[in-house]
Formats: structure tokens, sequence, C-alpha cells
């Protein structure tokens, strides 16, 4: 029983992370977002811009 | 005046050693020193072991047990091996006898004990013997008592080890064959093999774990699924599988909700050249990501966009920009494409009010400026591959726990040494 306790709690704890982190976007914001976010000049070719995120 | 004797003293050693094995019994092994003595001609000494090491096993010569019923006495006691490329695998052959079943071994393999009988009626066809294996295209079969047996494996075994009373004359580095077969069923837990040595015999082995508790015996734990080991489903699983499958249903609807979840709003639709130069978004949700997406329906071409996003207050969120390019060819096998029509750009808001974005077409290619654009704004864009993974890992632990019936019946026929022939 108390097996089944720890991998209940285990697997409710990453049931509980991984909506969180889903809900909340975590990792889905572009990194060439943020306050303060100031193009710096093409990198030369298609889609491939310079940001610098202060 | 007849009588039955019940020990005699070692013609070479003259240690004490009992008598137990009936009156078949033609050899008998001093435990002392090793010599083996002739049972039929007053124990006369035939040749000496000497040294011979102890193979591990909890049984003892004298100790008595029921099976089925029956008293059985241990008389003798065989080590046997078999060498291969890979290693040398060892196991113990226990002789039983009952004055009135006869003889029977107990084999210790690995923590698990198996019971072997010789059998009188014989599976129809001829004896199996390796050269027929060898020459076979499918696994040899034979049918006995209503079952179909396949060949399972080869065993050539050698003795290392003698002590007790026989039947025969074993020795150290006596050799023999041992074909087994086993019926094709999941959950068979017995076998029949093809004994070949000095003489022919067939056997049925049979798991036996309740051996221990007959003979009062404590038995190392195994460490490998044993081919005739029955399944038996470890405690907990029917919870587990149930628990674990909720999981993985859960985490799919999360997935789903997150990804279909959030307002979905079309901010523009046309050319790049009707674009305004400047949109207006308002976001009342600001403790979760906002989400553009740039759709271009291009073919055999590539854009480039600039774009701005400023927050409520003037601060700059972005100053940065996108390109699609799509480019395909071919056809049937040998289609190709290249890049997406899609493009996004997520961006977490500060406060919530109207923000500013602007967007331009900086550059293109010429097949691209006439190609309809659509931008779409979503608020409150989650991150469902968190959610997706879960999913994968629940649906995983569900399918491990359902599988363990099939993969121990992998494992039970992992030990058979047939391999197919490729066509």
């Amino acid at each position: 029983m108390g097996t089944r306790i720890i991998v209940m709690a285990i697997s409710l704890l990453i049931l509980g992370g991984a909506g969180y982190a889903s809900w909340y976007g975590i990792g889905a914001v572009s990194s060439d977002t943020g306050v303060g976010s100031v193009r710096t000049g093409s990198g030369g070719g298609v889609g491939v811009a310079r940001v610098r995120v202060k | 005046m007849t009588g039955t004797i019940s020990a005699i003293n070692c013609t070479n050693c003259g240690a004490g050693l009992e008598v137990l094995g009936g009156g078949r019994v033609v050899t008998q092994v001093c435990g002392y020193c090793g010599a083996r003595l002739d049972a039929t001609d007053a124990y006369a000494v035939l040749s000496v072991h000497a040294g011979l090491k102890r193979p591990e096993t909890p049984f003892k010569l004298g100790m008595t047990g029921q099976i089925d019923g029956v008293t059985f006495t241990i008389i003798g006691i065989l080590g046997l091996q078999e060498a291969w490329d890979g290693g040398v695998a060892h196991w113990v052959d226990h002789i039983l006898y009952s004055p009135t079943h006869g003889y029977a071994w107990l084999t210790l393999e690995d923590g698990h004990i198996l019971l072997t009988r010789k059998i009188r009626d014989w599976p129809d066809g001829s004896f199996v013997t390796d050269r027929d294996v060898a020459r076979a295209e499918t696994r040899p079969s034979r049918f006995w008592r209503g079952e179909t047996y396949v060949y399972y494996a080869t065993t050539n075994w050698k003795v290392d080890f003698v002590e007790g009373e026989f039947t025969w004359r074993p020795e150290v580095g006596h050799r023999g064959t041992s074909i087994s077969l086993m019926p094709e069923g999941r959950f068979s837990d017995h076998m029949i093999a093809y004994a070949h040595s000095e003489e022919r015999e067939i056997e049925t082995t049979r798991y036996f774990p309740e051996a221990a508790a007959a003979f009062g015996v404590e038995l190392p734990r195994p460490s490998k699924v044993h081919a005739l080991q029955p399944y038996e489903p470890a405690p907990g699983k029917r919870f587990y599988a149930s628990w674990f499958g909720v999981l993985t249903v859960i985490s799919v609807l999360l997935a789903i909700i997150v990804m279909e979840g959030g307002g979905r709003e079309v901010l523009f639709q046309g050319t790049p050249d009707q674009l305004p130069p400047s949109l207006t978004i308002p976001i009342a949700v600001v403790d979760r990501p906002v989400g553009l997406q740039f759709y271009q329906d291009l073919s055999q071409a590539w854009a480039e966009y600039e774009m701005t996003i400023v927050d409520p207050t003037g601060q700059v969120l972005a100053e940065t920009g996108r390109a699609i390019s799509y480019y395909s060819g071919g056809s049937g096998d040998d289609a190709w494409s290249e890049g997406s029509r899609y493009e996004s750009l997520v961006f977490q808001p500060t406060v919530s009010g109207d923000y500013r974005l602007d967007v331009a077409l900086a550059e293109a290619s010429p097949r691209a400026q006439p190609a309809p654009l659509r931008l779409t704004l979503q608020e409150g864009q989650g991150a469902s591959i968190w959610t997706w993974g879960a999913a994968a890992l629940f649906g995983m632990a569900t399918l491990w726990t359902l599988s363990s019936s099939w993969r121990h019946r992998m494992l039970r026929w992992n030990g058979s040494d047939w391999v197919e022939e490729d066509d």
C-alpha cells in the first residue's frame, strides 16, 4: 500500500507540473521577444534576424 | 535370512554412508573421499574422484519430502554444467527415490526447482536427436497427451560432481544431450525432453517451487525467468494499469484543452500590400503568453516580415522579423517540400490593455507579394508539449504494466536456441 501511495503521489506531481507548465506556456515564449528587445540587424538569408533582448 | 542394508562403510576411506536408494542402485559415490563404489559387487571401488567442488544446493542426501502425496528421499546429487561460447551454466540434479513410486529428479537451476520423471508412453514419432534439430527447417514438434510440443533447446551437459546413490554409473566428465520441447500454449508449466546418454529416455519436467516447502529448505532468489515458470501477475497490476490509464487520458485531455484553449482572433486577412501600418491588440489576460501566427499561401516563394510589438505603457516587447518560405517539387515517391507556410511569434504580455503591433513586408520574392496572408492572435497561448510528454510517460507506464504477461512469455522463450533461417 505504501508503494502505491508513493507512485500515486509522484505521478500526480508529474501531472500537476506538466499541466501547470502547459497552461502557463513555460518555454513557449519566443526568444526574440521581451521587454526592451531591439533588432540589431539581419544575419543574412531568409528569416535570420539578430535580436538583442535587454 | 535376508534383510535390507541401511548403512555401509566406504570401502575406500571408511566413512559411514547411508543406503537409501532401493534395489536398482548400482553405484554409490562417497561424499567424503569421492570414491565410486560398485553396489552390485560388495561396494568395490570403481574409481576415486578426489577434490570435487560441491555445488551450492540447500538439498542434502537423506532429506525426505512429500511430492503429490508420496514420500521421496534424496539419494543422489549430480552437479552438471553446459559450456558454450558465451559462458558456462551450472545446475544440480537431485535423485529422488520412493519405495512405491520409484525414481525422479529434482533440479535446482538459478533458484528455480523442476521435477522430472521418465515417461513410458512415448510421444508419436521418432526419438528427436540433435541431428534431427540441425536438419530441421522448422522447429521439430511432437504430439503427447493431447498437446503439441515444439522444439525449445538442446542441452549438451557434462557431469562435474557426484555424490550418493545412482541407478547407473555416473562419473565426472560423463556427457549427454537433452533436447527439450515445450507446448506452444501460453501458460504451460512443463516440457518433455529427449535425453540421450548411455541410453535413450524421454522425460517430462514440470516447474515445482513447492519442493522448497516439501523438503523444508530455503531457495536462492532466481535471477531470470525460467522457461517453465508460470506467469504470476505482480501485486497491484490491475490498480497500476487503471491508474496510469486514467492519468494518460487526463493528460491527453489537458493537452487538447491547452492547444485549443484561449481565444483565437483573426487580426488581418488579405495580401501583404493591404497590411495596415499598425494593428491594435486588446489583451486582458497577462499571466499567459500571447501567440501571433502568420500563414501565407506561398508556393515556390518566400517573404520576410518585420514587426514591432509595444505594450500599453510604451515598452517595446519585440522588434524582430519572421520569414515564411515554401518550396516543393517532384511527384509520387520523389515528392519533396521545404519550409513552411506557417510562422509564429509568442510573447509575454506585461499589463492588460491595448498593445500595438506594427507589421510590414520587408522583402519577398515576386510570387509572394500577391499571395494571401492571414495573421491570427491567440490569447492564453500554452505549451502543450508538457502535457503531451506526461501523456506519453503515463501511456508507456500503462502499456508496460499491461504487457507484463506478454513480456513474461517472451522471456520464457528467450532461452530457446532455435534460429529461424532467413529465406
